[in-house]
């Protein structure tokens, strides 16, 4: 009876544990989006993020509702979200030009597809979830033109090495806005400008946020390099010669080999399978793990039945702190068989693990086209000796 | 030793003496007063352990779905985390967050229930256990704090103008001194809209021409703010063989807002017919409540029932299924 009792509380226990970790959602957030003060034949764009944690992959489908339906459009509009994972959509919104300055409402809808028939012992309905957000749009053709400083670091880094910020600018205005920064290199006691460069950086359309990665010259007065200490970098942002924003940021130069130089190759993506004369595409996926700002390329060493055959190099790129990329090299094999391709990212005078795909190449239409006229070349050839060849005996005879 | 071999040696050093004193005699008197004004009033050395400072903070969601670093996006029904990123200097050294005496700690809140609050689900989190990163330079250590907010945290859309959420943080180092004052960053969180619906309805058998009984289906709200719904589905087709006809899809009425009572007239009176467009005429009464109560633990859903009945037709025959979507929309 105690053992029946122990099991039965053991069962509960389980079934309650596993039900409390059970939720089945779609979720959209954030769910009300405003555009204001948009210009007509403007552009803004904003990002609602879905989450699925239902059991199961969702297909989904967007769409919008209301006025703005025809000059507001939802990326992509159609995908699939696997179970406890998110999938993030644009929401684009484009003004037509003769539109009436006002304010516009709607919504945005993410609806699931059903997946299959009902499955509905006598007379049922299934059901699907969805979830929506309310868009407000407001257009008043008043010509706006900002951004702010969203995100701005300064990277410690090696004597006689490129000093490197990085900055993310949101265009907070209407319009399409230019950056400019100034970069002042200070002292410990920010008396005394070392280094200064300033960037005029590509322009920002509104809403978007975008990157940039500022590096200014090692080298102070007389090209020396600036050296090892703790020093600060006075960054200004301007719209024209507006000045919209100032930050002081410290950071460090340390003698040359303190800091880590370090990346690798976290995958290799290409066609297991291809033809012979065809041109395959090896992508390689290199971070930067260290702790500088590194100029990386990948090299493709093509080896068959052991034998090196060709090597292959991407173009340089530049990888700061924390970053992943794709390098790309390209692969035409001449002739058929298996190939392995050993592949090493370099950067710094360093190398990472090698990485190896193999690439199963195979005779392509053309190349059975070729031997197939070769044969008939040969065999006409043959054919036309033969006949000669009876037909200077019949001569002779 | 011959005194005359020891002549041209002190010539030497006396002329040496000499030039020294011509070309280097100001920096020695300079020196001299310098150690004379020094010694005179002996600097004062503090050699007990500094308190720590905590400054330049960032607060921030992993990933960062909005792309802005001061909104947090939260997942339907889940935890998402939050991570304030915070500077510690010591003028003792960085190192000195790296011991087992030393601690950081961190407050996530939302505005109305200040620093000082016991921690819930909705509106306030505590970490006391943060972890201390890498060495930024001799002085300053980054330290981090972690916190996975639930889906129904307080969203910012009614903050009175500010982002609505903080997040600060304290330093403790190995001596045990306190950072007198906090490092903090503002964010807001944004509102989610989550639903989670009964998988389907099953009206059972249903003679031809009759109603169906009321059914149930239970609707959560899985997000931080008022939910309402918007409704619309298909006919009910045949399914399998052997049987005739089908059922419109507005032979289905539904009742969002009144679900208690099985009025023998509701179906007349009290129900509304499902249409094949998303109509949000008739559900915006719904108004399902984010889960607001200030609770630890696990956060759990509000739920709520809509009503549901179908008027199958005289001469539909056999088995039929169809399709309703439920979306949920702010309230």
């Amino acid at each position: 009876m105690r053992f029946k009792f122990a099991a039965l509380l053991l069962t509960i226990s389980i079934m309650f544990l596993f039900s409390a970790n059970i939720i089945y959602a779609i979720g959209i957030s954030p769910s009300t989006i405003k555009y204001e003060q948009m210009i007509r034949g403007g552009y803004a764009e904003r990002y609602i993020t879905i989450s699925n944690t239902e059991d199961q992959t969702m297909a989904v489908r967007a769409g919008v509702e209301g006025a703005i339906n025809p000059w507001i459009r939802v990326e992509p509009s159609n995908t699939t979200i696997e179970p406890m994972t998110t999938a993030i959509f644009k929401v684009i919104a484009e003004p037509p030009i003769d539109l009436a300055n006002g304010a516009y409402t709607g919504s945005v809808l993410i609806v699931g597809q059903p997946a299959a028939a009902a499955a509905v012992q006598g007379t049922g309905i299934s059901t699907v979830s969805g979830v929506s957000a309310m868009v407000y749009v407001s257009v008043n053709d008043e010509e706006r033109k900002g951004y702010s400083v969203e995100t701005i670091a300064a990277y410690d880094t090696e004597e006689c090495r490129d000093i490197n910020l990085q900055v993310g600018v949101r265009n907070t205005g209407n319009v399409r806005v230019v950056p400019r920064f100034t970069i002042d290199i200070k002292d410990k006691s920010q008396t005394r400008v070392l280094q200064s460069k300033e960037f005029v950086e590509a322009e920002v359309l509104p809403t978007k946020i975008n990157t940039f990665l500022l590096q200014i010259p090692y080298s102070m007065e007389q090209f020396q390099c600036i050296p090892e200490g703790s020093y600060y970098a006075d960054f200004k942002a301007y719209i024209g010669d507006q000045m919209i924003d100032e930050k002081v940021l410290p950071f460090s130069i340390h003698q040359r080999g303190f800091l880590t130089v370090a990346g690798e190759i976290q995958k290799v993506t290409a066609k297991t399978e291809a033809q012979m004369g065809e041109l395959v595409k090896i992508d390689v996926l290199f971070k930067n793990i260290g702790k500088i700002p590194v100029n990386a390329k990948v090299k493709a060493e093509v080896y068959q039945d052991g034998v090196l055959t060709s090597v292959l190099e991407s173009d340089g790129k530049e990888f700061i702190m924390g970053v992943a990329d794709t390098l790309t090299v390209y692969f035409t094999p001449s002739w058929i068989g298996k190939y392995i391709i050993r592949i090493t990212g370099i950067y710094e005078g360093k190398e990472t693990a090698p990485k190896e795909i193999t690439i199963d190449v195979k005779p392509s239409t053309t190349f059975y086209g070729m031997v197939a006229g070769g044969m008939l070349a040969v065999v006409g050839a043959i054919a036309y000796l033969f006949f000669k060849k009876r037909k200077g005996k019949k001569k002779r005879r | 030793m011959n005194m005359s071999k020891l002549t041209p040696i002190l010539a030497f050093a006396v002329i040496l003496l000499g030039l020294t004193l011509i070309f280097k005699g100001g920096e020695i008197i300079t020196a001299y007063a310098g150690f004379s004004s020094w010694n005179s009033t002996p600097a004062t050395v503090n050699t007990s352990n500094p308190a720590p400072t905590i400054n330049n903070c960032t607060a921030v969601d992993e990933p960062n779905d909005a792309s802005n670093v001061d909104q947090v996006t939260l997942y339907g029904g889940q935890t998402k985390m939050v991570r304030c990123l915070c500077t510690a200097n010591d003028e003792s050294g960085g190192s000195d967050f790296n011991t087992s005496g030393a601690n950081i700690n961190g407050t996530l809140y939302y505005y109305t229930s200040g620093l000082s609050w016991t921690a819930d689900n909705y509106q306030h989190y505590v970490n006391t256990s943060c972890e201390i990163g890498s060495i930024i330079n001799l002085t300053a250590n980054q330290v981090t704090c972690r916190f996975p907010v639930w889906f129904n945290a307080h969203n910012s859309t009614d903050a009175s103008g500010t982002t609505g959420w903080n997040c600060t943080m304290y330093a403790k180092d190995n001596g045990g001194n306190s950072s007198a004052v906090a490092g903090s960053d503002n964010f807001s969180v944004l509102p989610l809209t989550a639903i989670d619906v009964c998988p389907q309805i099953a009206f059972g058998t249903v003679s031809p021409g009759a109603i169906s009984n009321e059914k149930n289906c239970s609707v959560s709200n899985w997000g931080n703010i008022i939910l309402d719904l918007k409704l619309n589905g298909t006919d009910l087709i045949l399914q399998g063989t052997g049987g005739t006809g089908n059922i419109l899809v507005g032979a289905v009425k539904y009742n969002c807002t009144d679900t208690s009572a099985a009025l023998a007239d509701a179906w007349n009176t009290r129900m509304q017919n499902l249409t094949t467009t998303a109509t949000d005429t008739y559900c915006t009464g719904f108004n399902l409540p984010p889960n607001n109560t200030a609770v630890g633990g696990s956060s759990t859903a509000v739920s709520n029932n809509t009503m549901w009945r179908v008027m199958v037709p005289n001469n539909a025959r056999g088995n039929f299924g169809g399709t309703i979507w439920f979306v949920g929309e702010p309230g």
